[in-house]
């Protein structure tokens, strides 16, 4: 019986919400998988250890670096649920802004005490595994379990672009048809959904390696658009990553 | 000696929080919920956004009502910028926060709220004594991610609606399909109703004030706000009526209908509402032995299982308009302006209020959430009911408690982007 915990750090919930899209599956796997914290949904949560643990949400206070060490500590197998755990996701913007702005836009002066930077789990703890996307897919949660319950070493993360999965779906190219779009430079994995459904990606889940961002703002503001409309897009979910950081600084004289 | 109960984290809700009391002499000294959740500052971080962007971000607010985020922030974006929407785009619009009012509620009956009744700690321990009534309770679940995916391109955070209109449209066939599993599940719907309805809550209830949208149909997009005591707002006047407060030394926000504590959900939407039902609700109504209006804050799980009924018949209806036509996404009227929206939220009424600058971007933005306005009364019917449990033990004391507390169906993340509670 593989032990699994599974904890949410401050976000949404949404990726907790995506593992039980997947419950029917979790469920046939009861002979297996036991769930032996998940306080979302249990009343009885043990404190460790454990062979899997699931984590979403990003660290936006001091006490959850605390909380993720102790469950680090406890756990064979630590995987990053979702765009907050994995990059910081929408929360981060904060951290890029003027920070009395921000924060006075929602409280008096002085009034939280133990906020920090924004950032997801691995700014503290050793990540092994990450689940892209916000939101996550329940499918890629379900296969990486299985992988790791069956003793089978997950395959490597492959580096290639959106756009592969894209064009093989036969979407028009967004780009060429004069809409911001950053396929190029973001993992693929989803499917291209949003492409899909009409809207444009802005990069949930993550950045390539060997992304060319240059090559792409480049191509961007030949094609019109302004620093600050580059910064819209790539700064959603991917502010944290240094490239979105670069177009933060860049300021709107480029 | 007084006495402290703590509840250090509520377990099978939505987010984190915890609650201590203070008893002395068996009397109730104190209560006070605390929210665990780190700072969100979404109000801050929309600063400065762009407009088209806002409902995107705001969907981020909250994994169990994202779509609603979504279409508040989408409504008061549009006000503002002066765009009116045809109905058809409404329409499907409706359609994805129908299915979202039914997968919220389904989430919050199957996982949270069941397991309590039958003695288990979770629907996975619960799912091995009764395999069937979960299983059949998870196809209402997959069901209502069904809809938000097919027309709203996936089962949170939906995609499709933009500002000014929709991305894309579903098709005939889609539309078809959809009728048939859901014409196939009001059975099912029909079925949790009844199991909830037989529940024996505890036997208690307080009076307090109600309030939901009210219109010309059972309200979740449309319509004024209404109190049970009669008094009602429109958009723009709602913060003469609906009042924040920071309270000294609790660190939380809490909302208040001019100084008095009320209860939104949806029990104040049955309780305003039951008249707009479908007929297929209504008639289960009139057989149930819960009876509406109802001061018993446990029957918020009935009016859950009764919503999941009509939002079933009312996609029914709607779906069956869809002809397959698209639509282009409609131009700002107007580059600067202020908009507000307020709707149905599965938790209760939901306040979206943006003031755009003439560069298209966020200039002020608040939002209202319904855990903030149910916080104080959450708080008095644990006042309220605790003295009937007191001499029980301690353990129990706390189950009694979660359940009052998870009937409420708080939704802390909602609460905790402009709520936070400094730990002790």
């Amino acid at each position: 019986m593989i032990k699994v915990g599974v904890f949410s750090l401050t976000g949404c919930d949404g990726c907790q919400v995506v593992l039980l899209e997947a419950f029917g599956q979790l469920l046939a796997l009861k002979d297996h998988i036991e769930f032996t914290s998940f306080p979302m949904l249990k009343d009885k949560n043990s404190k460790g250890p454990f062979d899997i643990a699931i984590i979403e949400g990003s660290v936006v206070k001091k006490d959850e670096i605390e909380q993720l060490k102790r469950i680090r500590k406890q756990s064979k197998v630590v995987i990053a649920l979702g765009a907050c755990a994995t990059h910081g996701s929408v929360q981060a913007a904060k951290n890029f802004m003027e920070q009395d702005k921000v924060t006075h836009a929602v409280y008096p002066p002085g009034f939280v005490k133990d906020s920090t930077e924004v950032t997801g789990i691995g700014a503290h703890i050793k990540v092994d595994y990450e689940i892209w996307g916000c939101p996550p897919d329940a499918n890629d949660a379900m296969r990486l379990i299985k992988r790791l319950m069956v003793g089978q070493e997950p395959r490597d993360v492959d580096d290639d672009p959106l756009c592969l999965e894209c064009r093989a779906l036969g979407h028009e190219c967004l780009l060429q048809n004069g809409r911001m779009c950053l396929g190029p430079i973001t993992h693929r994995g989803c499917n291209a959904i949003c492409i899909t459904a009409g809207d444009a990606c802005d990069g949930c889940r993550g950045f390539l390696n060997n992304a060319n961002v240059d090559a792409l703002i480049g191509k961007l503001k030949l094609m019109g658009f302004t620093n600050e409309q580059i910064k819209d897009s790539m700064g959603k979910y991917m502010s944290n990553s240094k490239r979105t950081r670069k177009v933060i600084e860049n300021g709107e004289s480029n | 000696m007084g006495k402290v109960i703590e509840l250090d984290h509520i377990a099978k809700i939505e987010g984190h929080a915890a609650l201590h009391i203070k008893v002395d002499k068996g009397k109730v000294e104190s209560v006070n919920m605390k929210v665990l959740e780190g700072a969100r500052y979404f109000e801050g971080i929309l600063l400065g956004k762009h407009h088209t962007d806002v409902p995107s971000i705001v969907s981020r607010i909250c994994g169990f009502c994202s779509q609603i985020h979504q279409m508040t922030g989408l409504k008061a974006i549009e006000r503002a910028m002066d765009i009116e929407v045809s109905e058809y785009v409404e329409d499907l619009r409706e359609t994805i926060i129908l299915g979202s009012v039914l997968q919220s509620h389904a989430l919050h009956l199957l996982f949270f709220a069941m397991p309590d009744y039958v003695g288990h700690e979770s629907a996975i321990s619960m799912a091995r004594e009764y395999p069937d009534y979960v299983k059949k309770a998870l196809q209402l679940k997959v069901l209502s991610d069904n809809v938000c995916r097919t027309i709203g391109g996936r089962a949170i955070h939906t995609l499709t609606p933009t500002v000014g209109g929709m991305n894309k449209f579903p098709t005939e066939k889609d539309a078809a399909s959809l009728i048939s599993d859901l014409e196939a599940s009001k059975e099912k719907a029909l079925w949790l109703a009844g199991l909830f309805d037989d529940i024996d809550y505890p036997d208690f209830s307080r009076d307090t004030d109600y309030a939901a949208l009210v219109g010309n149909a059972y309200p979740f997009l449309r319509g004024k706000v209404r109190s049970s005591f009669g008094e009602e707002f429109t958009d723009f006047q709602y913060s003469q009526f609906i009042e924040e407060k920071l309270v000294e030394g609790e660190t939380a926000k809490r909302g208040y209908w001019k100084g008095k504590d009320f209860m939104v959900g949806a029990l104040a939407r049955m309780n305003l509402n039951q008249g707009q039902l479908s007929d297929s609700a209504r008639g289960f109504l009139k057989r149930a032995k819960t009876k509406f209006p109802s001061a018993s804050p446990y029957h918020n799980n009935v009016a859950q299982a009764v919503e999941n009924v009509h939002v079933i018949d009312r996609m029914i209806s709607i779906l069956g308009k869809v002809d397959g036509h698209s639509e282009p996404v409609l131009k700002a009227g107007r580059m600067d302006g202020r908009g507000i929206a307020i709707t149905e939220a599965p938790r209760g009424s939901l306040i979206h209020d943006y003031t755009v600058n003439q560069k298209g971007r966020v200039e002020s933005a608040r939002i209202i959430t319904p855990t903030i306005q149910n916080l104080t009364s959450i708080e008095k019917d644990v006042a309220a009911f605790l003295p009937s449990v007191l001499g029980k033990k301690e353990a129990e004391i706390k189950l009694e408690l979660e359940k009052l507390i998870r009937a409420y169906d708080p939704c802390i993340s909602c609460s905790a982007h402009f709520l936070k509670l400094v730990w002790e």
